[in-house]
């Protein structure tokens, strides 16, 4: 009740500009509780964003080419793409910069830009080589002063890694929140003609292939430490569950009993993983100790029980069971009791996603018009919401800071990877391809590059 | 005395001619040649095909209705004749691939497809055919033998298939 209140009298501030919001921009890093609540406010309101404008950065000491306009493109687009995607900021769009906006490099018209209602100003200069060097400078409007200064450097190559690395360190001085704009997605796809895992920066730049294993490869996870994922593959024969241990450059098989070892999700400890083994005979759920070994079945059902997602606190499970006669969401404690049933609409649901952070929402799939949404819903299964509404849309998995759902739609013809925000707006194609399918993803938690 | 020897040289040719003679006369004995052996033409014995496995092994894939793993009564008219013929080749080894439609989510369909093909086991392991004799494996749906987004293309990728093992 309290913290309700509480929000309410944020919201009153944020409206009227009476400002705690004033104190934004010369917070430092350490950053209380109570503005971190003001900034969730911010994107579970989506209003009162902090307005930003990103001048263009300046080229440093060499003559202009291409390749410097290229890079500096890249940076601003980057960091203005990102800082638009967390949600927090409201890009000020190049055309409404004030006239003349740098007279000098010190001369910051804080008074012309207060007028456009701009809370916060980023200059960058910029040196290219062999490595790409960056300064910027962070000014608040409404301070009317510089309040940050950092320079960053990385190979050339790495211009894109490091424009998302200044958005994160922006997103973390300007809100508290630890930003996403580093991590990366992996997903399946048919490109080289067998299923295989890519990996692409969240925006869909940079992709690699993970595996090459000439055969079917399904159900990536990524864990929650970075450092490893696991994914089902048919390489050996029969599908057993893979995991790729980042930390020491090698592959293991995790899981190889008899018949399916699929759908694995790992425990929000990184400790367990969670997956379906038909080795008794029967589609059941198992947790598996990943350091002791130690397996213990989870469901006792003769239908189908599929598809885990741990909640963020790791005591209880959703899941997909047909024991109702078609996939339904269940959720039941992880030590496998109180069991429960969760979607009622409609009679396919599944791919159960529980929101990580706050807990409070279930992302799912669920087949009302024929074809597949990705919806949310409470966990205690009120309130189902359906976010999308053309062509096929799959396999919901969450960011880590849990304010984005990646998703795989077929509504371009052929299966590609898409993002949009937790209430549905901003959808994005994150991947393309004429003929190839890119699906299932999984999203890897907050990552920091090292630059050299 | 060179009369003497003389004599005596044709005293000793003479005996030598006798005893030659009579040597020559022992060789007269007819010589048998040693009998032909007829070796018998190797005779090509064509084997006698036995008229109790006259079909090959061959199994026919079955069928499911949508989302279901029940075995059909069409399905089960082609279970029986495939454990009857399973019974005649008591040797033989089986793998029952599951198989999918694209409609589900791939990773319910891997499930779905595991538990058509553990049906299809038990159908024909209840109707006799030792179960050391069958595995199973399922592939969801991602292998379809039929590539269009309709029924038509649908319920043929909806199947049980049979691959005899060496």
């Amino acid at each position: 009740m309290s913290k309700k209140l509480y929000f309410i009298i944020i919201t009153i501030c944020l409206v009227f500009d009476i400002v705690p919001f004033k104190g934004i921009l010369i917070l430092t890093k350490t950053v209380n509780a109570q503005s971190n609540e003001v900034y969730v406010g911010i994107r579970d309101r989506g209003v009162s964003k902090i307005r930003i404008a990103i001048l263009p950065f300046q080229p440093e000491g060499v003559e202009w080419s291409n390749e410097i306009q290229e890079a500096q493109s890249t940076l601003a687009n980057t960091i203005s793409d990102d800082l638009d995607f967390s949600l927090f900021f409201d890009i000020l769009d190049t055309a409404y910069f004030p006239q003349n906006y740098i007279k000098k490099k010190e001369d910051i018209a804080f008074f012309d830009w207060s007028q456009l209602g701009v809370n916060a100003l980023l200059i960058g200069n910029f040196k290219l080589n062999d490595e790409v060097e960056v300064e910027t400078r962070l000014f608040s409007i409404t301070a009317a002063k510089l309040v940050r200064e950092e320079k960053y450097k990385a190979e050339k190559s790495q211009i894109r890694r490091l424009a998302h690395r200044i958005s994160d360190d922006m997103i973390k001085f300007l809100t508290g929140e630890d930003g996403i704009c580093q991590t990366q997605i992996a997903f399946i796809s048919t490109r080289t003609g067998h299923k295989e895992i890519f990996i692409s920066d969240y925006d869909g730049y940079g992709t690699r292939q993970l595996t090459s294993n000439n055969s079917i490869s399904l159900y990536p996870d990524w864990g929650p430490d970075g450092f490893n994922l696991t994914y089902t593959s048919y390489k050996s024969g029969n599908p057993d569950l893979f995991m790729i241990d980042w930390t020491n450059n090698e592959e293991i098989v995790l899981s190889s009993f008899m018949g399916l070892n699929s759908t694995a999700a790992w425990s929000p400890d990184g400790k367990k993983v969670a997956y379906t083994l038909t080795k008794d005979g029967n589609s059941e759920l198992y947790i598996l100790d990943t350091r002791s070994g130690r397996l213990t079945r989870l469901t006792y059902n003769y239908g189908i029980d599929c598809s885990p997602s741990w909640s963020p606190t790791g005591d209880k499970i959703a899941f997909t069971s047909d024991r109702s006669g078609n996939p339904q969401v269940y959720v039941i404690d992880a030590v496998g009791t109180n069991l429960k049933r969760l979607t009622y609409m409609g009679n396919y649901n599944d791919l159960a996603s529980w929101r990580p952070g706050k807990g409070d929402l279930i992302a799912y799939c669920s087949r009302l018009r024929g074809q597949f949404d990705v919806c949310t819903m409470d966990i205690t299964g009120e309130n189902p919401t359906c976010l999308t509404s053309i062509g096929n849309n799959e396999r919901p998995e969450w960011s880590p800071d849990g304010y984005h759902i990646v998703f795989a739609s077929d509504r371009g013809g052929t299966y590609q990877l898409y993002t949009m925000d937790w209430t549905g707006d901003n959808v994005k194609q994150v991947t393309f391809g004429y003929q190839a399918h890119n699906m299932d993803p999984t999203w890897s938690p907050r990552m920091r590059w090292k630059f050299k | 005395m060179k009369k003497g020897w003389i004599t005596m040289l044709m005293l000793l040719l003479l005996a030598l001619l006798i005893a030659f003679s009579g040597c020559s006369k022992k060789q007269e004995v007819e010589v048998v040649p040693p009998p032909i052996i007829e070796e018998p033409e190797p005779q090509v014995i064509e084997p006698v095909v036995e008229p109790v496995k006259i079909e090959p092994l061959v199994l026919t894939k079955i069928h499911f209705d949508y989302d279901k793993y029940m075995i059909t009564e069409e399905a089960r008219q082609t279970l029986i004749k495939n454990a009857e013929m399973l019974m005649l080749y008591p040797d033989a080894k089986i793998k029952i691939e599951g198989h999918c439609d694209e409609r589900g989510t791939n990773q319910y369909n891997l499930s779905l497809g595991q538990k058509r093909a553990d049906a299809t086991k038990d159908f024909l392991v209840n109707y006799g055919v030792n179960a050391s004799r069958i595995s199973t494996i399922s592939f969801g749906e991602e292998k379809p033998v039929c590539n269009g987004h309709d029924e038509n293309c649908w319920s043929k990728n909806r199947r049980a298939e049979f691959v005899i093992m060496d």
